[in-house]
């Protein structure tokens, strides 16, 4: 801030001048003002230049501003006056000075929190916070660690001026293992460090600082970090108002810090989520594959299926597979659960069915029983297995599934365990015969638990009239019903007799 | 070169007249006028280069002070910086309606000030 002049005291722009010029024109002959060169500011020029004339300083602090020259009472008074005038003009410029330095900050701080408002990236925000703290803070060191979790020790995010300290070592106070970091964060109170010599929280190593100031970050009710500054300049100290403008801009600094973590939460999510769609796909395109495979052409019978999974991939399956006497061998079931692992469940069923070397169907769920328990899965699996030789005789064994439908009647079957539930289990055998006119239908529980948008169920009571209709249309029907489980549908006709 | 000061509050003319000081070294005299009135008579007066013209007023407020010397007197080659309150849009868009040069917002950022008075005056930054 510039020292007061007499030639401003003394212009028409001055508050004082007005006071002054109140009592100039009473001014005595030969009095005189002159600034401290010499320069005649007021008065008699002659009265200066014979220099026989008394000359009453004016001053301001230790500083002469100029003299009052003659030697009447009146010189002293004026010198007085002249003197007060610049005092109060200091004072003034003091606090003008104060007001100007603090509309800085403002705008710095306006200016911080502009910069700070797009960035989701912790390191940049601090990078970004600390370049302006500098702005407003005297500092030579600075750093800003950050906790990623309560329980996460802390790591720097950004630090500023010469990390190492005297003699080469790390400035330890700037760093995660700083005490006096430690310890704001433990109280949540901002401190400052004017004697780092005598302060036990400094090392000995960073004595070449001479000053400390910390702030926590909060945000909200947590902590995200510490935003520490340090000045080595001889006779380097922070004060309160330091302090105060450092919490402001730890405030800020920690809002943006808390976006950044947040951000990066919901990034590795959408990641993680998208990453997971894809294994669904993927899933989905496979067991496509594995059921497209799974109904082999039988001479002498007519197969019609349909699956529709409920989403990307389902828990439903079937396998229809020729017998080497020409019968066929069906089975449809539906694996408890879902999502991938039901989908893996399904491609290991189908797997042990393909392996399956009998073709009695209380053998093959026996097997199926066995495999599941053996691999100790959790959930159990229902399924229906049907035997038709070419004269249309049948047997058929269930495992805790919807029994079958023939020309619209439901096929009574006795009632089991539903597979994998557990072990050494038996399959009673249910026999028949299957007319050239009649048709076996063997479907999911997704159709009689359709449900409408009012909650109404599909319900048992108009399975047997649905099962008259082609595979398409049943499934479709449960489709439109509203489907809230995956719907499969086997129909099987003989179409000759041997 | 001139810079005209005009504002109502004196401390705010004090603030901008002491953030100026340092031109005044370099042959810029720094004037004031604590309404819209006066500030019309010194602009016609003195001519200045620059206006740093308070936009709430009375007596003639900053927007008619500034649409009088742009428009009704033509001095096209004064240049206007409006001072306004933070965040007022419609100032903006009204000072642009009046031909201001610049507007800046108060609290003003004091080295951004002495910028602008550089740049207008073509003084050295």
């Amino acid at each position: 801030m510039t020292a007061p002049t007499l030639k401003a005291l003394l212009s028409s722009r001055s508050g004082g001048a007005s006071v002054f010029n109140a009592i100039r024109q009473h001014l005595a002959p030969g009095i005189c003002i002159v600034d401290a060169s010499g320069r005649v500011l007021v008065g008699d020029a002659s009265a200066a230049v014979s220099g026989e004339q008394e000359r009453t300083a004016i001053t301001h602090d230790t500083s002469t501003l100029g003299y009052v020259i003659g030697s009447s009472n009146q010189a002293s008074a004026i010198a007085l006056l002249l003197k007060h005038l610049a005092d109060r003009d200091s004072e003034n410029r003091a606090l003008a000075s104060e007001v100007l330095h603090l509309y800085r900050e403002i705008h710095l701080i306006e200016e911080l929190s502009e910069q700070l408002a797009p960035l989701l990236n912790v390191e940049a925000v601090a990078h970004s916070a600390l370049e302006q703290a500098q702005k407003m803070i005297s500092a030579t060191y600075g750093s800003i660690m950050v906790l990623e979790r309560a329980d996460s020790p802390l790591s720097i995010a950004a630090s500023v001026g010469n990390h190492s300290g005297p003699g080469g070592a790390e400035i330890a106070s700037l760093g995660p293992g700083s005490v006096f970091a430690k310890s704001i964060l433990e109280r949540g109170i901002g401190e400052i460090i004017n004697d780092c010599v005598s302060d036990s929280r400094v090392p000995f190593s960073d004595r070449g600082i001479k000053a400390l100031i910390c702030a926590p970050l909060r945000a909200g009710q947590r902590t995200v970090g510490v935003i520490t500054l340090g000045d080595s300049a001889e006779n380097a100290s922070y004060s309160a108002a330091d302090l105060k403008l450092l919490n402001t801009i730890a405030l800020q600094t920690a809002a943006a810090i808390e976006n950044s973590f947040l951000c990066a939460e919901m990034v590795e999510t959408a990641r993680e989520r998208a990453a997971y769609a894809a294994e669904l796909q993927a899933a989905s395109s496979v067991q496509q594959l594995l059921l497209a495979s799974t109904s082999r052409p039988t001479p002498g019978f007519r197969v019609d299926s349909v699956y529709l999974p409920a989403s990307e991939v389902g828990g439903d399956f079937f396998f229809v597979s020729p017998a080497p006497d020409g019968s066929l061998t069906a089975i449809l079931g539906d694996v408890s659960g879902k999502g991938l692992t039901a989908a893996m469940r399904v491609a290991m069923i189908l797997g042990a069915v393909r392996r399956e070397n009998s073709y009695d169907p209380g053998e093959i769920l026996c097997s199926l029983n066995d495999v599941l328990i053996a691999q100790g899965q959790l959930g159990f699996t229902t399924a229906c297995c049907i035997r038709i030789a070419l004269d249309g005789q049948f047997t058929l064994a269930n495992a805790g599934h919807i029994s079958p439908y023939i020309s619209g009647q439901e096929l009574a079957t006795p009632p089991s365990l539903p597979l994998g539930v557990a072990a050494n289990q038996s399959y009673e055998l249910v026999r028949g015969t299957l007319s050239p006119s009649e048709r076996i239908v063997l479907l999911s529980d997704g159709v009689p638990e359709a449900r409408s948008e009012n909650g109404e169920l599909y319900g048992f009571d108009r399975l047997g009239d649905l099962t008259k209709r082609p595979a398409s249309e049943i499934a479709e029907e449960a489709r439109m019903f509203g489907q809230e489980d995956d719907v499969s549908v086997l129909a099987i006709t003989i179409s000759e007799l041997s | 070169m001139k810079i005209l000061i005009v504002d109502d509050e004196p401390h705010l003319r004090t603030l901008i007249q002491q953030t100026l000081e340092e031109l005044e070294d370099e042959g810029v005299d720094l004037i004031t006028a604590t309404n819209g009135e006066e500030a019309l008579e010194s602009i016609q007066q003195e001519q200045p280069n620059l206006v740093f013209l308070d936009v709430m007023m009375p007596k003639k407020n900053g927007f008619d002070v500034c649409n009088a010397v742009k428009n009704e007197l033509g001095l096209k080659n004064v240049h206007i910086v409006l001072l306004t309150a933070k965040g007022q849009e419609f100032d903006r868009h009204r000072g642009h309606e009046v031909g201001a040069d610049m507007y800046m917002t108060k609290p003003f950022d004091p080295d951004a000030l002495v910028a602008k008075a550089r740049s207008v005056l073509g003084l050295p930054a």
